[in-house]
């Protein structure tokens, strides 16, 4: 009879767990690399995404794998090499590229979900050679975010309307002190410092560093006259010298600069830093001023993007994926954990969260997306290309080389990059 | 009278036969070992060599072609190793002499009887040991900032001696004298810890008979303490030197190479072709001219210690 009844257990056991590893084996994992993840102020958010991603998509459970961003694009890189790709992970402009030239993302053109639903834009900056290798998630355009407690300081009671303007706020607010400081640039030897000073100052001089046919165009007198701009606001001491973009958050923050730029994320990032720092209050945001009042100088645009990888046996699943987290419920979560993302698609940008009062804010950055650059992030020494150029404000700012030298030399380092 | 004894021929076949078996045994026992370091440190550096030859780019690393040594044309044409090898020189030279006085004059400090607390002090220089790299670049970089920085504050607002605001990280004179304060500071305790050792072997009656004699302290140190302490300087030195050459965490977290490749060392200068660039070919070029200087110092270092050695067991 015991022998009996321990064969019945055996057997219920037995079909207990074959049901169960089958009913496992319904679920696909996708794998997902990502940064957000890793970063205090996102890891929370992006669980809320994927626990409801994983709730709407049962037979799908998301392996998330977090990776702190200044490693993701090399670590992605390596272990694509090795033959080891993840099925689905975020990129960003700075390191995307050399991703592209590997030759690791998958063609995403009849992958992706919805695509009439997506902002042009959200699509067409992946396209390299007619394939596209990611989707925009969230794109983050630069605008200029002011101090009004300073303005107020040197006599001003509204923002800048012209970079005339601009300039001379900047000049007075300089003078009030020797520790307050104008309109603040990086020159540290970061990509961001040369991307800054390539989609703001140079974009405001009418300089690039391609022509229209993907030439080498960055020995131009515009490009010359974006380096002596650089070169005079350092000398007259309008923007401290050596920054990355950390220092000149703090500057603004602690109310020693006039002005900087960022995108949309500098908003918590400026009150975090300074929780007696009110948006609204104490600081505010608008666009790239130009030389008339209304017209602004056209800014440029940073993203998080979502790729596939080649290879994966989970393409659907990842296609789904991407589908949620840019959709309305993904960006909705996104947003109401404070992440302040910009909509890629029409449905998304539906949202209560953009029609709120409090985030009216949010208006500015989605205007500045009209006229909004991508970066050449698909080249894949973009970030030796951004040093560069953050090399030439070194040496006109703090070595006090002439532009006019420096800018043909720098075009000659840019084409051996490039040629390399 | 001298006995000789001498083992029938038999047992010293069984002698000699289990040596063998001792000797395939110990060799069995090493194979782990051996595969290990095989595959961590020689498959790599043989395959970084023959990466060295190559056009090896993102785009050509599934078909890299020989390109007749125009990695290291190219590094030799455009003066960049020489410049890298220059800079790195600087760099360990500096660290490495500034290193060894403080670390040598606060060892006889701290050897001294009469230093009071001086077991509380030895275990105070050895805090910043313990610090690793990266948290003591990023404590550097938050000390030498311009606006906030510690250094300034002390420097400029309280003493007066350097301008407000000094940018010594971004500077073309400091920017290098800032990576190598950051990273004595770093390392001295290793040194220091070292020297204490050296010191604490010599025998306290050697230098009691100097000092009837009529020996002065710079005496003792200069002909008793610092001959009898060589092996010791000798051996620390060229460990100093090994890390410094490779050392890339502190100068790439404080400059990133700059101001304009002022501070790039042979480490930042391969990573920068590696990683930024993507020229594995001319990164892997760069590690190899790293490699064979390392090698060129070391022997020289090693050389000198068993020269040292040599002299002193030979009077």
């Amino acid at each position: 009879m015991k022998k009996q009844l321990f064969l019945a257990l055996l057997i219920i056991l037995l079909s207990l767990s074959i049901s169960m590893v089958s009913a496992q084996d319904d679920v696909v994992e996708l794998e997902f690399v990502n940064w957000i993840g890793s970063e205090e102020a996102t890891a929370e958010d992006l669980e809320a995404m994927l626990a409801a991603f994983e709730e709407a998509n049962p037979d799908i459970r998301v392996n998330n794998v977090p990776l702190p961003f200044p490693e993701s694009g090399n670590q992605l890189l390596v272990r694509s090499l090795g033959g080891n790709p993840p099925d689905i992970s975020m990129t960003h402009t700075a390191w995307v590229g050399p991703l592209i030239e590997a030759g690791v993302l998958m063609d995403l053109t009849d992958v992706i979900l919805n695509q009439d639903d997506y902002f042009p834009f959200a699509l067409e900056s992946g396209i390299v050679d007619g394939k596209l290798n990611y989707v925009t998630w969230a794109p983050s355009p630069t605008i200029v975010y002011y101090n009004i407690n300073l303005l107020a300081d040197a006599g001003y009671d509204s923002p800048p309307e012209t970079w005339a303007e601009m300039m001379e706020m900047s000049e007075a607010v300089a003078a009030l002190n020797d520790d307050t400081y104008g309109f603040v640039m990086e020159t540290a030897s970061a990509a961001n410092a040369g991307f800054y000073f390539l989609g703001n100052i140079m974009s405001y001089y009418g300089a690039d560093l391609f022509d229209e046919d993907g030439n080498v165009a960055l020995d131009s007198p515009e490009t010359v006259e974006a380096y002596t701009f650089a070169m005079d606001l350092f000398d007259r001491g309008i923007s401290p010298t050596g920054n990355v973009l950390r220092n000149t958050r703090e500057l603004f923050s602690q109310n020693h600069a006039a002005f900087y730029r960022d995108g949309e994320y500098g908003v918590g990032i400026i009150e975090a830093l300074n929780p007696e720092m009110v948006f609204g209050e104490d600081f505010g945001v608008i666009l790239l001023p130009g030389d008339e009042a209304g017209v602004p100088t056209p800014t440029f645009y940073i993203e998080h993007q979502l790729a596939i990888y080649e290879g994966t046996e989970h393409v659907e699943e990842a296609a789904r994926l991407i589908d949620f987290l840019t959709g309305p419920e993904g960006i909705a979560i996104y947003n109401d954990f404070g992440g302040f993302k910009l909509p890629v698609r029409e449905s998304s940008a539906n949202i209560d969260f953009y029609s709120a009062p409090e985030n009216a804010f949010m208006g500015t950055f989605i205007e500045a997306m009209d006229t909004a650059n991508a970066l050449p992030g698909e080249q894949p020494t973009f970030g030796a290309l951004m040093i560069t150029l953050a090399e030439g404000l070194q040496r006109v700012g703090i070595i006090g080389e002439d532009p006019a030298t420096v800018v043909p030399e720098l075009a000659e380092e840019v084409i051996d990059i490039l040629d390399e | 009278m001298t006995t000789q004894t001498s083992l029938p021929p038999k047992k010293v076949a069984k002698l000699s036969s289990r040596k063998r078996r001792d000797m395939i045994f110990a060799l069995v026992l090493l194979i782990p070992a051996f595969v290990v370091l095989g595959v961590t440190v020689f498959y790599p550096i043989i395959d970084g060599i023959r990466i060295s030859f190559l056009d090896y780019t993102l785009r050509t690393r599934l078909n890299p072609l020989w390109n007749e040594f125009e990695n290291y044309i190219e590094l030799f044409q455009d003066g960049d190793i020489q410049q890298y090898f220059r800079t790195t020189l600087i760099y360990v030279v500096s660290v490495i002499s500034i290193e060894f006085v403080i670390a040598i004059s606060l060892a006889l400090m701290l050897n001294s009887k009469f230093v009071p607390g001086r077991n509380i002090l030895r275990g105070l220089f050895m805090i910043s040991w313990v610090i690793p790299n990266i948290v003591a670049a990023l404590l550097w970089v938050w000390l030498l900032q311009p606006q906030y920085g510690v250094v300034n504050y002390f420097m400029s607002d309280l003493l007066g001696i350097v301008e407000p605001n000094q940018n010594w990280t971004q500077d073309p004179n400091l920017a290098m004298v800032s990576i190598i304060i950051a990273t004595i500071w770093r390392q001295m305790p290793l040194m220091l810890i070292m020297f204490l050792a050296g010191l604490q072997s010599i025998p306290d009656s050697l230098l009691e008979a100097a000092r009837i004699d009529g020996a002065n302290q710079w005496n003792l140190v200069r002909r008793i303490i610092l001959p009898l302490m060589s092996p010791v300087i000798a051996t620390t030195i060229l460990l100093v030197t090994i890390n410094n050459f490779q050392m890339f965490v502190i100068p790439w977290q404080m400059t990133q190479g700059g101001l304009v490749d002022r501070t790039t060392t042979l480490a930042i200068a391969t990573y920068k072709e590696a990683f930024l660039e993507f020229d594995s070919g001319k990164g892997a070029a760069i590690g190899v001219m790293w490699l064979l200087s390392l090698v060129v110092i070391s022997a020289f270092v090693n050389w000198y210690i068993s020269r040292t050695s040599w002299r002193k067991n030979n009077g």
